[in-house]
């Protein structure tokens, strides 16, 4: 059975937002659907950090990079302006009959009632063997006789409430989409994939939280004269505005960094070409195999 | 019966023979001719003849008596090469092709076979024809790059020999190589019907729709186990038609049956480039280089180099992207506006602007065909104006006469980017006046026509036409506009 998290999880890929790290996953879809509309100029203006610092990471790592990783990569980020949590000033909000903070402290209310009634049901579900945990002696150890079959969970009443609240958050922006529905079969075509959007770190108000980084996959191939317009700006006295950009570049098309996540060397398992990674459109072979082909008809021209 | 005659009874022999679609007396007749004629055109005639036939040791003979007589040309060579490449000695063939472009080849990438093509004609003028030597000659046209001769000997053979499959498929790819689709089309249309079993005409055909425009044609050819180039064409309808995993098992086969030739790897790396898979994209196409290079495709190499290239630079890797340039640039300098665009792509990766500045002056400066390509380049990477202080503050310390004409001709590039179509008529009417090229006056005209000028746009195309070395390119694209009203 997929996980709450997972589902989280893909959902989130879905809207193309990301994860910087597991622990984070919920806090950042509920961050990003009270929040992200405030920034989108910052959010547009930062594209090219993240494009820039993509280069920076170790595609010769075999996995995700690593929390660490993402910290560089969130340290090379310019900071907010502004935190949507926590603060009188933060821009004004869309929907005024609604408060970002109570709704986000009640999602994650509900969210952690939820698992613990998951778990505490999981827990009434098997049978004790009755020998007391030593570690843990206010939780029995048990164990699962391997000729009875695992008992099924009944429809949890808190998770459902969860789910309630989680859709109800998704659609203060408008966006009507359960992230506990099951993932539905996405469009490939790049036309209708939203514009790059990266999120910069948040600042956070409460002492031990990570800096958050939120951003979608998509490089827009316009994102170019974006870069070009943002480093004439830069140059020309910008770069207070963002003092950790790192140099901007223009980049031919065919160079463009692709809409992928995909490491370099990551394997992809899609078949049929289809998948995150390739539409099932029409290709055109290279160049240098038109010319190889070319040759090989001319060599056999006299066979 | 003399020699002459003897000739002509058995080149019209094996006309008829062939009229009747019998190969094997065509063969026949020409092969005993050539046992009794030292000739070595007669020996290629026969050589040819017994190649169709699949008969590879009797055309081996009459390949050691030509060799015999020359003691090597190129003709001897390309037979040699055909007959080793159908009796599947690849590593053989591909020897033998390496020298034949080694002693024969040019800077162009076709071969100089000038000297056996004047002999055939010769020989034909003199003695006489038939359809089997006059598809030699007409195929030697065709490795001369010369489409257009062996068009014309191709159209004449299918007047003689309207049942005959081979100067049809033949005159197909003559038609597909200038672009001449839908008439490649019919041709090969007319191959198939004639013989259904021919392999090479049914790949040609899937070929040509496909360049047609219909992408979704699959080779009709069955899969045989001896042709590799169905394979790689049935992978290539595939990657078309957005089958990466059947393409992608299409061209595993052709390697498995071609392990010499390029283009599966080519294609695999295609493929796993689609498919984002950049690591194997990129060592497929460090495999296909390292074939082409072996193989002697070098007509390949430069276009390998770049989809190399550009997987490095779309992947991040921009160490990689930049050797790889170079290496390219070092072989290929003739297409330094190229490297170089990507080069620059690549300093900017390393975030090494200067690099990127330079390579993109560099090319500005000394290529005439993309000139504008580096000066847009240039503007979009913001440093118009920074050249344009280097060039002045270079200008003012009076370099050479050569130096100085660059330094203008890139001070006219960026002026016609910037849209100052003015300043740049002017300072290329100077070049134009000093040097006197005719590309020099062909920018002068462009300028002045930019700026509103017509007479003095239509004065510097006819200095620029009345220029002995101005690109043909040039010339062609000046006709039409001397040509107009005043």
């Amino acid at each position: 059975m997929t996980s709450l998290h997972e589902r989280l999880c893909n959902w989130v890929q879905v809207h193309h937002l990301y994860q910087p790290t597991r622990n984070g996953l919920l806090d950042a879809y509920l961050r990003h659907h009270v929040a992200h509309c405030h920034h989108c100029q910052v959010e547009i203006q930062s594209i090219e950090t993240l494009g820039s610092s993509i280069a920076d990471l170790n595609f010769d790592l075999a996995s995700t990079p690593n929390d660490a990783t993402w910290a560089r990569l969130s340290a090379a980020l310019p900071p907010r302006d502004a935190d949507t949590f926590d603060t009188e000033q933060a821009p004004v909000a869309v929907r005024t009959n609604l408060v970002p903070r109570a709704i986000a402290i009640t999602a994650i209310a509900c969210t952690a009632v939820a698992f613990a009634a998951i778990f505490i049901r999981g827990n009434r579900s098997v049978t004790s063997s009755g020998v007391q945990d030593v570690a843990n002696k206010s939780m029995p150890a048990q164990t699962i006789p391997a000729d009875k079959p695992t008992p099924t969970i009944a429809p949890d009443t808190a998770l459902a409430a969860t789910r309630e609240q989680a859709k109800s958050v998704a659609m203060l922006d408008g966006d009507t989409s359960d992230p506990f529905s099951k993932r539905e079969p996405v469009s490939e075509d790049s036309a209708a994939l939203p514009p790059t959007i990266v999120k910069s770190p948040v600042h956070n108000q409460s002492p031990g939280k990570k800096p958050l980084v939120i951003a979608t996959s998509t490089v827009d191939n316009n994102a170019m004269g974006r870069a070009a317009s943002v480093s004439i700006d830069a140059s020309n006295g910008g770069l207070d505005v963002q003092p950790q950009a790192a140099p901007r570049f223009a980049m031919r098309t065919s160079a463009a960094i692709p809409q992928s996540d995909q490491q370099f060397g990551a394997e992809n398992t899609s078949s049929g070409g289809g998948g995150f990674a390739a539409t099932p459109a029409a290709y055109t072979p290279s160049p240098a195999m038109e010319l190889t082909e070319s040759q090989n008809r001319l060599r056999s021209l006299l066979q | 019966m003399n020699d002459m005659q003897r000739v002509v009874v058995a080149f019209r022999g094996a006309d008829v023979a062939l009229r009747g679609g019998n190969v094997r007396k065509a063969a026949g007749l020409l092969g005993d001719l050539a046992k009794l004629d030292t000739n070595v055109v007669v020996q290629w005639t026969a050589a040819l003849a017994y190649i169709q036939l699949r008969d590879l040791v009797s055309a081996n003979q009459f390949l050691s008596r030509a060799q015999s007589a020359t003691h090597g040309d190129p003709v001897t060579m390309l037979l040699k090469h055909a007959v080793q490449s159908l009796a599947g000695t690849d590593a053989t063939a591909n020897a033998t092709w390496l020298e034949i472009t080694r002693k024969y080849g040019s800077d162009t990438g076709v071969l100089d076979l000038a000297a056996p093509i004047r002999k055939i004609k010769e020989y034909m003028d003199r003695t006489a024809s038939c359809s089997i030597l006059m598809l030699l000659q007409a195929d030697l046209h065709q490795f001369a790059g010369d489409p257009k001769a062996s068009q014309e000997i191709y159209r004449r053979i299918l007047k003689l020999q309207p049942e005959w499959p081979r100067p049809h498929i033949n005159y197909g790819l003559a038609l597909l190589s200038t672009g001449q689709v839908d008439e490649a089309i019919r041709v090969l249309e007319r191959a198939v019907s004639l013989d259904p079993n021919d392999a090479k005409a049914a790949l040609l055909l899937g070929d040509a729709r496909m360049k047609g425009g219909a992408q979704s044609e699959r080779p009709d050819a069955p899969r045989t186990k001896t042709s590799p180039d169905i394979v790689v064409t049935q992978g290539i309808a595939e990657l078309k038609r957005g089958n990466l995993d059947l393409a992608r098992s299409d061209f595993r086969a052709a390697r498995t049956l071609a392990p010499l030739n390029p283009a599966p790897a080519i294609g695999l790396a295609d493929v796993e480039r689609i498919d984002r898979n950049y690591a194997k994209a990129a060592s497929h196409y460090t495999d296909a280089l390292q074939l082409a290079i072996r193989g002697g495709y070098a007509a390949s190499e430069p276009a390998i180099r770049f989809s190399l290239a550009d997987v490095y630079l779309t992947a991040g890797r921009f160490h990689e992207a930049m050797d790889v340039l170079e290496t390219g640039l070092k072989r290929f300098p003739q297409l330094i506006d190229k490297w170089n665009s990507r080069r620059a792509d690549a300093a900017d990766g390393l975030r090494n602007a200067a690099l990127a500045e330079q390579v993109l002056r560099s090319s500005l400066e000394t290529v005439e065909a993309s000139e504008l390509e580096c000066a847009v380049a240039i503007q979009k990477r913001g440093l118009v104006e920074k050249c344009m202080v280097t060039y002045q503050a270079e200008l003012s310390r009076k370099p050479s006469s050569v130096r100085k004409f660059q330094i203008q001709t890139a001070i006219g590039h960026l002026l016609t980017v910037l849209g100052d179509h003015n300043a740049a008529y002017a300072i290329r009417l100077d070049v134009a006046k000093s040097r006197g090229r005719g590309i020099d006056w062909y920018r002068v005209g462009t300028s002045a026509m930019a700026a509103q000028k017509p007479l003095e746009s239509k004065d510097a195309f006819r200095r620029a036409m009345a220029s002995a070395n101005l690109p043909a390119d040039i010339r062609k694209a000046i006709t039409p506009e001397l040509s107009l009203p005043k």
